[in-house]
């Protein structure tokens, strides 16, 4: 399609004609959904201690402007409310993702249309446009660059979520097609961050949302001010794909543009872990259940995944702060066996990271690289349980429960929201703003919902 | 990056680069390498300009005597300064073409600032500058490519239309440590930048300021005399 054109002016072009009044009714479920999720992950992340640095350095340093940091209430200028709110809304490993990899979309577009939508009056139609626009980049985008940016060693929310957080204000700003170009083309230039905090820690990992989110709406803000950039930000020989992909692959970015939507690819998390150890988490959980397996009763468990997944989540073994708990399978599958449970609270206790039964646990499970899974099986897991006497069970899954192919209930998804905001909100307030999403589309002022997601707001 | 993955392949790797990385740490500043720039474009280009320039001195061209301008680079500036080409589209593109640079060396004796802010305000149309870009031809050379990146080479090569071969290398362009700028030229790049936005009389201040850094108690002053005289 659009012969002749840039990725990135493809990708403008399909983004400012992107129109609410024709997205499948799914499109338009979904994305309230996802986004009830993320406000429930800024909530949470607005109470974790290692997000508190960030927050504060806005607050010392960036008091005066229209927007709302969530929990707070502080009033700051709308790029550092998107970096505040950003890390909070990836800032406990709660947030959602794309099932096929990729980076965490909801962490990236939704707390730059919220903090936009308290500089003018933002309809909920065109937040929803706004959204949908910046899943889309993000998915494509990340489709060009796996799974090479991640063997590479490269942060997808570092690289993809500023094109996210730039479709999203450039959708909002109205931005026309020359000047989303260059927006993308900015965004380029924000696309940063490391992933070897799976390696040996720090928390910095979580401001990475938190980054894009700004980086990405200043690209916005700053190609209406006149600011350019080089249209083959992606294809080019010093192009993104090129330099964090390695392998130039460009027809899956447009592939199926305008009728494959990416919000439907988005998964909601149901543990405080990367997204690569849904899978596995579920696969043990029902293997034990189905064969009444008990903790003790375990030689072995090898676990097959994707080969770039693996370093993600198969690196730590013994877990020295909460990011490396939370990164960690060996630690999350001793858990779910020994707790039946993969609470927040059991990541949150330095107790448990070094409790002697657990490590144990962990030393028995062997990770293997599982070539099948990739591409629509790249969350895919196989596993085999080895028990004492020899005995094996095994199974395999494919989707975990959270994508869109095995969703989440919207009961599911309203206990989430509420079990994650109660540390917040009251519970009524929790209400008004389940009914305000649920209702979204004939909102005329969506700021309104920031402006609730307040500790003392009166709303 | 790439340089660092290419060549740490194992764990001895990693203790050569801690040791590389480490050396001389705290007796050896880097301060003292620094280049401070004549020219208001890439690093890279200074060179090619300097050996241009030592060519004209001995031997005075007019443009329509040039035949080719030839400039020998290693690797990283071939693609770096050598892909805009004679026609840049932008300030930027410019600044990051050896080909227009050159192009300003020739035809307007200069590339300061001023040359290529000019330059822009008639979109890169000047058609002397453009005439004499079209010669420049960029190309690997091998001998650049060898002392890189111990230094970069200037390495041009001008050939008349009646066929002479005029050659210059320079191995020490002008602002690098062993080919510094003097106090006055140094004084001069800042007066003649810093009073295109402050008067003369706020320039010279700003120029004492920073002259007597260590006896300034409150940095903030530097800060305040750096905005537009009211």
């Amino acid at each position: 399609m659009n012969t002749g054109q840039t990725l990135a002016q493809t990708l403008a072009a399909f983004v400012c004609e992107l129109d609410y009044a024709k997205l499948p009714q799914e499109v338009v479920r979904r994305a309230k959904d996802l986004i009830l999720d993320q406000l429930d992950c800024q909530l949470l992340g607005s109470l974790m201690e290692w997000n508190q640095a960030v927050y504060q350095v806005v607050k010392e340093n960036k008091q005066g402007g229209p927007a709302t940091i969530v929990n707070y209430g502080d009033k700051v200028p709308v790029d550092d409310a998107a970096f505040v709110n950003g890390t909070f809304g990836q800032g406990c490993e709660m947030d959602d993702y794309y099932d096929q990899g990729g980076g965490h979309p909801g962490a990236g577009s939704i707390p730059v249309a919220l903090a936009l939508a308290e500089k003018r009056p933002l309809s909920g139609k065109e937040f929803i446009a706004a959204m949908t626009a910046g899943y889309e980049l993000g998915w494509r985008i990340g489709r060009g660059l796996l799974p090479g940016m991640m063997q590479r060693g490269y942060h997808a929310q570092g690289v993809v979520g500023v094109f996210i957080a730039a479709a999203t204000a450039g959708k909002i700003q109205r931005l026309n097609p020359a000047q989303m170009t260059h927006a993308f083309a900015i965004a380029g230039s924000h696309a940063s961050g490391t992933m070897e905090y799976d390696q040996s820690g720090g928390e910095v990992k979580r401001m990475h949302a938190g980054l894009a989110c700004a980086g990405g709406m200043r690209s916005a803000l700053l190609a209406a001010a006149g600011l350019t950039g080089p249209s083959t930000i992606l294809e080019g020989k010093r192009g993104i794909i090129s330099v964090f992909g390695g392998e130039l692959k460009t027809d899956p970015v447009i592939k199926n543009l305008g009728e494959e939507y990416a919000v439907l690819h988005a998964a909601i998390k149901r543990f405080p872990v990367n997204a690569s150890q849904h899978s596995p988490i579920e696969l043990l959980d029902n293997l034990i259940q189905q064969h009444n397996v008990q903790a003790r009763d375990i030689e072995k468990i090898e676990v097959g995944l994707n080969e770039g997944v693996l370093l993600h989540g198969g690196t730590i073994y013994e877990p020295k702060e909460v990011i490396e708990a939370q990164f960690s399978l060996r630690f999350s599958l001793a858990v779910r066996l020994l707790k039946r449970s993969n609470d927040l609270e059991f990541y949150l206790d330095p107790k448990v990271w070094c409790n002697s039964e657990i490590l144990e646990l962990g030393k028995k499970i062997v990770l293997f690289a599982d070539p099948t899974a990739t591409g629509e099986r790249r969350f895919a897991c196989k596993m085999k349980v080895t028990l004492r006497g020899g005995k094996t069970i095994e199974g395999e899954m494919t989707a975990p429960k959270g994508t869109s192919r095995n969703p989440l209930s919207v009961e599911e998804i309203r206990n989430k929201f509420f079990r994650l905001g109660a540390r917040v909100l009251s519970d009524q307030k929790l209400n008004e703003i389940i009914d305000k999403v649920e209702g979204i589309e004939d909102e005329d002022d969506v700021g309104s919902i920031a402006r609730m997601m307040t500790a003392d707001a009166t709303s | 990056v790439s340089c660092l993955r290419n060549s740490v392949k194992s764990p001895s790797d990693v203790s050569r680069l801690v040791v590389k990385l480490t050396e001389a740490l705290g007796t050896d500043y880097y301060m003292l390498k620094t280049r401070i720039k004549p020219y208001a474009c890439c690093g890279a280009i200074i060179p090619e300009i300097d050996a241009l320039k030592e060519i004209l001195t001995e031997h005075p061209v007019e443009p329509d005597q040039i035949k080719s301008i030839t400039v020998g680079v290693e690797n990283r500036a071939l693609s770096h300064v050598g892909t805009v080409g004679p026609q840049p589209k932008d300030i930027t593109g410019a600044q990051f073409s050896s080909h227009f640079s050159l192009g300003l060396t020739i035809v307007k004796g200069s590339n300061d600032f001023k040359s290529y802010y000019e330059a822009l305000g008639n979109h890169f149309s000047d058609p002397g500058v453009i005439d004499v870009a079209r010669k420049v031809i960029v190309v690997h050379d091998e001998e650049s490519e060898a002392i890189y990146p111990k230094t970069r080479l200037g390495k041009v090569t001008l050939e008349t239309t009646d066929g002479q071969h005029r050659i210059a290398k320079v191995f020490h362009p002008k602002g690098s440590p062993e080919n510094p700028l003097s106090q006055e030229e140094l004084h001069d790049k800042f007066l003649g930048l810093a009073s295109r936005v402050l008067t003369n009389d706020r320039a010279a201040k700003v120029l004492h300021a920073v002259q007597n850094l260590e006896q300034l108690k409150d940095i903030g002053e530097l800060a305040e005399l750096l905005t537009l005289t009211s």
